[in-house]
């Protein structure tokens, strides 16, 4: 096993992260909200930044970055549902599309005016640290991209468990019928969502850096990931996540540099012509 | 031959039986009714014959055609149209468009014709509407022509969705409970309605509650209960039989008829 | 209940333009407003018309555009004869897509049209070869002169030429739209826009139906592509990626999905505008983005479907 192999599976693994901590973010909103967020990468952006401001501005712990990230993109979460996709709730699933395609656009613009479109650095203690593993050294701020994002699956899979958040995703009418504040759901789980993608910025911002359309190709790939996982479905999310970002990180090595990108979509296409409702799916599409 | 065909047809969904092992057959000319209790799987069977589902087993025969594998389009280009039990029309068009999208199968024009206007395109146009307006007529809704079928009465929109299915000019109508929500009046016009397609030519087979309406109409009728047939033939024999009164015991509409 | 007026005054408008906009800038951005309605109308083809949001139109646009200026550089074609096989290979590629997408709809129809979108600008940007990659097409040459057989050359090196020969176009593209929908194909179309289902069971083949769509739709997006390639003179991938296609969706929702006249309208007014309100430059995508919020909120009808909204609540149709 060459070195060389495993820092690419790291990598893999790494980058899988990430996928997976927004396309989660992406099954639990479409899952819940039937709505497919399209400004969910902005929103990893928007993280990202939050995370820099506070270590490069507030000097503060990168700990403390990540933590405020989340809580940031969480109340933006809540403040999106309401005024956002709560008066859009009776009209059809496209409406909502273009209006996160809108809110995509607000975002990264938002951020070029404040930020300036230099590619910005997160100061991290773990990227200069060094871990070896079989024989390839990886930073540790990429083995805690890994760890932070299990940890984040954990926790939300046990959150939902002994919420009511799946009993609206399954019948949001039912739901209603029996008490519980669907709207108040939604909102959580925005937030939940927003978070997700926050954190996602967050951790890769050291590694990639941050700047205002880095939310892109991320935001894609994130629903190609649900797609090929099943809309709504977060396992689906997670182990598409992985899939991807190994695909990508061994077809790099193997295949082609250049066309890495177009893996996740010829992947798409072969997994669609076979099966319409992706791999986790339910059979109405 | 029968415009109809069933034999031993089976509809399951997963563990669940919806239509079980159903032959029946349906002839030219006649009003065929479906009854049973709710559940029975008649809405089932429908989709079956006109293709919108297929079989788990068993085989479907329209107008001599072995229907397996087509899909709704191709057993309604051989001559069969249907309505649905929640009715189904273009509520943003107007009657007339709608009766208009059920001329489809019969257009001659295509792509360039249309782009050029050309004198057979213009001819084929004026034919379609004449054509519509006709079936409007007979249906009784010529006067609501530009009315958007959304505003149309409740009462009313059964209608279009059956001036519709008529305009494609099937030899086989099925009609999935034409007289739900009419009141007693709109009922006797309905089965005035239904005689009246049946003088034309049209097949009939009709999915119904409404005991009265099924004596008088039917030539034939089946009752399914659980998916399965428990009877056929005509009307005087079968509403009597005791299998079909047990399985409607306790049923107003039963009492009333 | 057509009436003429409107439509004869607008037209005068649109002939008269290059002699009421004084302004070379703005004169500019109308040939690309009118180009890019070019493109909008297509779309509006499939997604007012047909329903499917399709996320891949900047790709067909960007194929036609490569296809001819790729022939009339490296080939040396005459321009005119470099149309046709341009529509034909978006046409092609359309029809691919729609092979593709068959069973698909709603939101894996719309992911799975942008993937195959960033594919094509993918491989457009990376084979260096064919298509010159990130460095594009330059010095694309103005359209072939016309020799008018005694009465002189009819030539394309001024910009006002290049204004009439892509409104002849648009006039063109709309009247293929005006004919096709009020005909038994664009009827087919809307009914299965609006109840699949009944459609279907009224007869309407939905496969072969969504793909004569795919195909004429990104045929006029192709033929877009060409007319933006002969104006700028200069194309590279990026004019193949995915933002004109998304930007077409938004000159579509804002001016208003599936009403004729909504694409140019919603067109015209956006690319137009930004100028208009030169101060905000900067600002003009964050604008935009509110812009589709509040349409979608308020007006998802867009600006015409709101008009006509209006006048028959006047008219008391």
């Amino acid at each position: 096993m060459s070195p060389f192999l495993i820092q690419q599976v790291a990598n893999g693994i790494m980058v899988g992260s990430i996928y997976a901590l927004i396309a989660m973010g992406v099954a639990m909103i479409y899952g819940v909200m039937n709505v497919p967020d399209f400004a969910l990468g902005a929103k990893a952006m928007l993280g990202g930044y939050v995370a820099f401001l506070f270590t490069a501005t507030f000097q503060q712990s990168y700990g403390v970055a990540l933590i405020g990230s989340i809580v940031v993109l969480g109340l933006l979460g809540i403040g999106v549902e309401r005024w956002i996709f709560r008066p859009l709730a009776g009209a059809p699933p496209i409406n909502g599309f273009i209006s996160s395609f809108g809110l995509l656009l607000v975002f990264e613009n938002f951020a070029l005016l404040a930020f300036g479109s230099t590619y910005r650095r997160i100061l991290s203690p773990f990227d200069r640290q060094v871990v070896h593993v079989l024989g390839a050294s990886l930073t540790m701020q990429r083995l805690i991209v890994v760890v932070v994002a299990i940890a984040t699956m954990v926790g939300l899979h046990l959150f939902i468990r002994f919420t009511a958040i799946r009993a609206v995703a399954q019948n949001r009418r039912g739901a209603l019928l029996c008490g519980i504040h669907t709207e108040r759901i939604a909102g959580v789980t925005m937030a939940l969502g927003s978070a997700l993608a926050g954190v996602a910025g967050a951790l890769v911002g050291p590694i990639a850096m941050v700047y205002p359309t880095m939310g892109e190709t991320l935001i894609v790939k994130a629903f190609v990931i649900t797609i090929l996982g099943g809309m709504g479905s977060i396992v689906g999310a997670i182990v598409g996540g992985y899939i991807l970002g190994l695909i990508e990180a061994l077809g790099a090595m193997y295949v082609s540099v250049d066309y890495k990108d177009a893996f996740a979509f010829g992947l798409l296409v072969l997994v669609l012509t076979v099966r319409p409702q992706g791999l986790f799916g339910k059979a109405a599409r | 031959m029968s415009l109809i065909e069933l034999q031993g047809v089976t509809k399951a969904f997963g563990g669940l039986r919806a239509v079980r092992d159903v032959t029946l057959h349906v002839e030219r000319g006649e009003i065929f009714s479906v009854i049973g209790p709710n559940g029975s799987g008649k809405s089932t069977l429908f989709n079956l014959i006109s293709g919108v589902m297929p079989t788990t087993s068993g085989t479907v025969r329209v107008l001599g055609r072995d229907t397996k594998g087509m899909g709704p389009h191709k057993v309604a280009k051989l001559g069969l149209s249907r309505t649905f039990q929640t009715t189904q029309v273009f509520a943003e068009k107007t009657v007339l468009e709608n009766a208009l999208a059920g001329r489809h199968l019969h257009v001659r024009t295509g792509l360039w014709s249309a782009q050029l206007r050309t004198r057979f395109f213009r001819a084929e146009e004026a034919r379609h509407r004449a054509r519509a307006l006709d079936i409007l007529d007979a249906v009784g809704l010529a006067d609501r022509a530009a009315q958007r079928a959304g505003h149309v009465p409740n009462a009313l929109q059964g209608r279009v969705a059956i001036a519709m299915a008529l305009a494609s000019e099937p030899e086989l109508l099925l009609l999935d409970e034409p007289t739900g929500g009419l009141m007693e009046q709109e009922v006797l016009g309905l089965m005035d309605l239904l005689r009246r397609i049946r003088d034309r030519g049209v097949t009939i087979m009709l999915i119904e509650h409404k005991m009265r309406l099924v004596r008088q109409v039917s030539d034939r009728i089946a009752v399914l209960n659980n998916g399965g047939l428990i009877c056929d033939g005509i009307p005087d024999r079968v509403l009597n039989d005791e299998r079909v009164v047990e399985a409607y015991l306790g049923t107003a509409d039963h009492a009333a008829a | 209940m057509r009436q003429a007026a409107p439509w004869i005054i607008g037209g005068a408008i649109a002939v008269a333009a290059p002699f009421l906009v004084t302004n070379g800038y703005l004169f500019h951005l109308l040939i690309i407003a009118v180009i890019w309605s070019i493109l909008a109308t297509s779309l509006n083809l499939v997604l007012g018309y047909t329903g499917l949001l399709s996320l891949a139109h900047g790709a067909f646009f960007g194929l036609g555009a490569y296809c001819s200026a790729l022939l009339v550089t490296k080939a040396e074609w005459n321009f005119w004869a470099t149309i046709p096989p341009a529509m034909a290979v978006a046409a092609a590629f359309g029809t691919l897509l729609g092979l593709l997408t068959l069973r698909l709809s709603g939101h894996y129809f719309a992911i799975s049209t942008l993937s195959f979108g960033i594919v094509v600008s993918l491989v457009l940007e990376k084979w260096d070869d064919l298509t010159e990659g990130p460095r594009g097409i330059s010095s694309i040459p103005a359209p072939t002169p016309i020799d008018l057989f005694g009465w002189g050359t009819l030539d394309f090196e001024s910009n006002t030429s290049k204004y009439y020969l892509a409104l002849l176009a648009l006039a063109l593209c709309l009247l293929f739209v005006w004919r096709l929908v009020h005909s038994p194909i664009g009827r087919a179309l809307e009914a299965m826009r609006q109840n699949e289902l009944l459609a279907a069971c009224l007869g309407v083949n939905l496969v072969f139906y969504k793909l004569l769509a795919f195909s004429m739709s990104a045929a006029m997006a192709g033929l877009a592509g060409v007319l933006y390639s002969v104006y700028i003179t200069y194309i590279n991938p990026i004019d193949a990626g995915l933002w004109n296609g998304f930007y077409a969706v938004m000159y579509i929702v804002i001016g208003g999905m599936g009403t004729f006249l909504g694409p140019v309208v919603g067109t015209l007014f956006l690319v137009t505008l930004p100028e208009l309100l030169r101060a905000f430059q900067d600002y003009r995508l964050l604008l935009l983005g509110i812009l589709l919020i509040l349409t979608m909120t308020f007006l998802p009808q867009g600006i015409v479907g709101g008009a006509r909204t209006l006048h028959r609540r006047w008219t008391g149709r």
